[in-house]
């Protein structure tokens, strides 16, 4: 009863198009008028979810990114994965992975990177016959990469939420990272030869690539500073997204020169734009893991997994499961932020390593962003391209199933995962 | 709750009298807010940049700078939730509004603004008793700062009211624009 009362309130505001915050908010907050009468708890809830330093990574991340977005030093990433592989059959496919694996190190965000990629490479693939579909599955996988190698936001709230360290998560996420953009890459470079009717371009020259590979070093530099740092226990991951965010202002001022005070105020404008929408689903969650506790609900479903006896298996293939539909209608954060809190009393009892399952989590929030009806990166490249969706969505496809793939892999092998964040003595 | 860019339905849907001039105030005091809060990340970042610095050139820890960014990040936040209103920033699901006709999408905005302006009257009547709260107790923050905890609980109701008028201004265009 209480479950529908939540559950169903929840999704009949999400479905009248109410923002996600005050969706989640009111939801919980009906449910605490009836179970105990009163809603006095919700400023101290809200409060103590959002007095967090640890959330200020997000923001300093996000204004890194914007910064090195302004001041063009995207722009030398391209050209240098471009002058590259540009030449081989298939490789500007290739390059633009390489790209968006590359960008994925500076933004955390997969719609910033299928945004940012897509609106230089989209036209660019095409213009070397990549057939349309073909380009946009290319950048909606592309792009998800972004919130599964580091610094990733959603894996900072997730670390948040499970008090799992969020350098081990960053650090976790490098091999799973790599390995879907090499999978993306090898496809992207077989369909291309398998359609046919692809242009090469033309061998550039040693000399023009070791200068496109020398005006693209500042950009290149950025995943050794961060997640070195992380990696060799030099910074904490806020010590390294103000680093980062500081070496994007010197790399922007000194380097490039290209971005004036009034530039960085706007970085930090739309900084404060992201943010605040985040920020605000974290608050109307918090009010949702409040409500939810109250109602009992982890507890019960930590009760209903033993009384079934499932195992740690069928646990993480139900709840993947589960996630994998909400993913096509609910947007990444959220499903991070409603579904965690009831789970995780459930996954400490099977003893699930949170860096494990955050690691699944996170290709299955890749799924949700472009899978339909909801996905986020389909909608992107729609406004990019002005594309019809179903095309975007078929050229999608092989993707989705190649990214199924790679979760099974990460399932089947933890230790892709979990080695990385060992050997740097993480969880020692 | 389209973004202010779509300028031309704005302008139509200007409403009139002190409908128009509540408008002009909660576009005002939410850019000015959106604003603060920007000023606050670039705050953050100098405190974090700065705590890096005495932390390992000069082996002095900055007291106080974890709880200081905490405080900040409620700041951020809630000086920034109507200027993201205003601009349509808010993510919301809407495969119901592109797949409604005229009339049900405006009585899907018309919800949608009602519920943004009762979760904010209802974060600022509970905000506003937390900081009264806090301030008959005398309650102080934990930790090196140990500021009177009224003071960024007051950032709440401050951030509500800001988010409340948002939403009325909001709902006012809309209703001017039934007309």
């Amino acid at each position: 009863m209480s479950l529908a009362l939540i559950l169903g309130g929840l999704v009949l505001l999400l479905l009248a198009g109410i923002p996600i915050f005050a969706a989640l908010g009111l939801s919980s907050l009906a449910v605490l008028w009836i179970f105990e009468g009163k809603i006095d708890s919700m400023a101290d809830t809200i409060f103590a979810s959002l007095n967090n330093s640890l959330l200020a990574t997000i923001p300093m991340f996000a204004f890194m990114a914007h910064v090195m977005i302004k001041a063009k030093v995207v722009d030398d990433l391209y050209d240098m994965a471009n002058k590259l592989v540009g030449h081989v059959r298939g490789g500007l496919g290739f390059a633009t992975i390489l790209c968006c694996t590359l960008f994925a190190t500076i933004s955390g965000s997969s719609v910033a990177t299928a945004l940012t990629i897509g609106s230089t490479a989209i036209p660019q693939m095409q213009r070397f016959g990549y057939r349309p579909r073909a380009t946009y599955g290319i950048i909606a996988a592309g792009g998800t990469l972004g919130i599964l190698i580091p610094p990733s936001g959603p894996m900072i709230l997730y670390a948040i939420v499970t008090n799992a360290s969020i350098g081990a998560l960053f650090i976790a996420g490098l091999l799973p990272g790599l390995m879907m953009a090499v999978i993306f890459a090898v496809f992207s470079w077989y369909q291309a030869r398998a359609q046919g009717g692809t242009q090469t371009q033309a061998w550039p020259g040693g000399r023009a690539v070791l200068r496109a590979l020398g005006k693209s070093i500042w950009a290149a530099m950025m995943p050794p500073i961060i997640l070195g740092g992380i990696f060799f226990g030099i910074f904490t991951a806020a010590e390294a997204a103000a680093v980062g965010a500081l070496y994007a202002l010197l790399v922007a001022l000194l380097v490039y020169r290209n971005v004036s005070l009034k530039d960085l105020l706007d970085c930090a404008y739309q900084t404060m734009r992201t943010t605040a929408m985040l920020f605000m689903i974290i608050a109307g969650a918090a009010l949702f893991g409040h409500a939810v506790t109250i109602i009992r609900l982890p507890a019960q479903l930590m009760e209903s997994v033993a009384a079934l006896g499932l195992s740690q298996t069928a646990f993480i293939f139900v709840v993947m499961g589960a996630i994998f539909v909400l993913g096509m209608f609910l947007e990444t954060i959220a499903i991070i932020l409603i579904t965690t809190p009831i789970i995780l009393p459930a996954m400490t009892a099977l003893h699930i390593d949170p860096v494990w399952y955050g690691i699944m989590l996170m290709i299955n929030l890749e799924l949700a962003l472009i899978t339909p009806p909801v996905g986020m990166n389909l909608f992107v490249i729609k406004g990019i391209a002005d594309a019809p969706l179903g095309e975007i969505i078929r050229g999608a496809l092989p993707y989705v199933i190649l990214l199924i793939l790679g979760l099974l892999v990460i399932w089947a092998v933890p230790e892709l995962a979990l080695w990385l964040p060992r050997s740097a003595g993480f969880g020692q | 709750m389209r973004p202010e860019d779509d300028a031309a339905g704005e302008a139509a849907a200007t409403p009139p009298g002190l409908a128009a001039r509540l408008g002009a105030i909660a576009d005002w005091s939410a850019r000015l807010g959106g604003w603060l809060s920007a000023l606050l990340i670039l705050l953050v970042l100098g405190i974090t940049s700065l705590s890096v610095f005495r932390r390992y050139v000069l082996s002095d820890p900055l007291l106080g700078a974890d709880a200081l960014t905490g405080f900040l990040v409620v700041a951020i936040v809630m000086l920034g939730a109507a200027e993201a209103l205003r601009r349509g920033d808010h993510i919301r699901i809407d495969i119901l509004f592109h797949h409604a006709g005229q009339r049900t999408r405006w009585w899907l905005e018309l919800i949608s603004f009602l519920a943004v302006l009762g979760f904010a009257v209802l974060l600022f009547r509970t905000a506003w008793h937390s900081v009264a709260f806090s301030r008959r107790f005398g309650a102080y923050s934990t930790g090196e700062l140990e500021l009177p905890l009224w003071i960024p609980q007051l950032l709440l109701p401050i951030g509500a009211a800001l988010l409340a008028l948002a939403a009325l201004a909001g709902l006012l265009r809309l209703l001017a624009r039934r007309r």
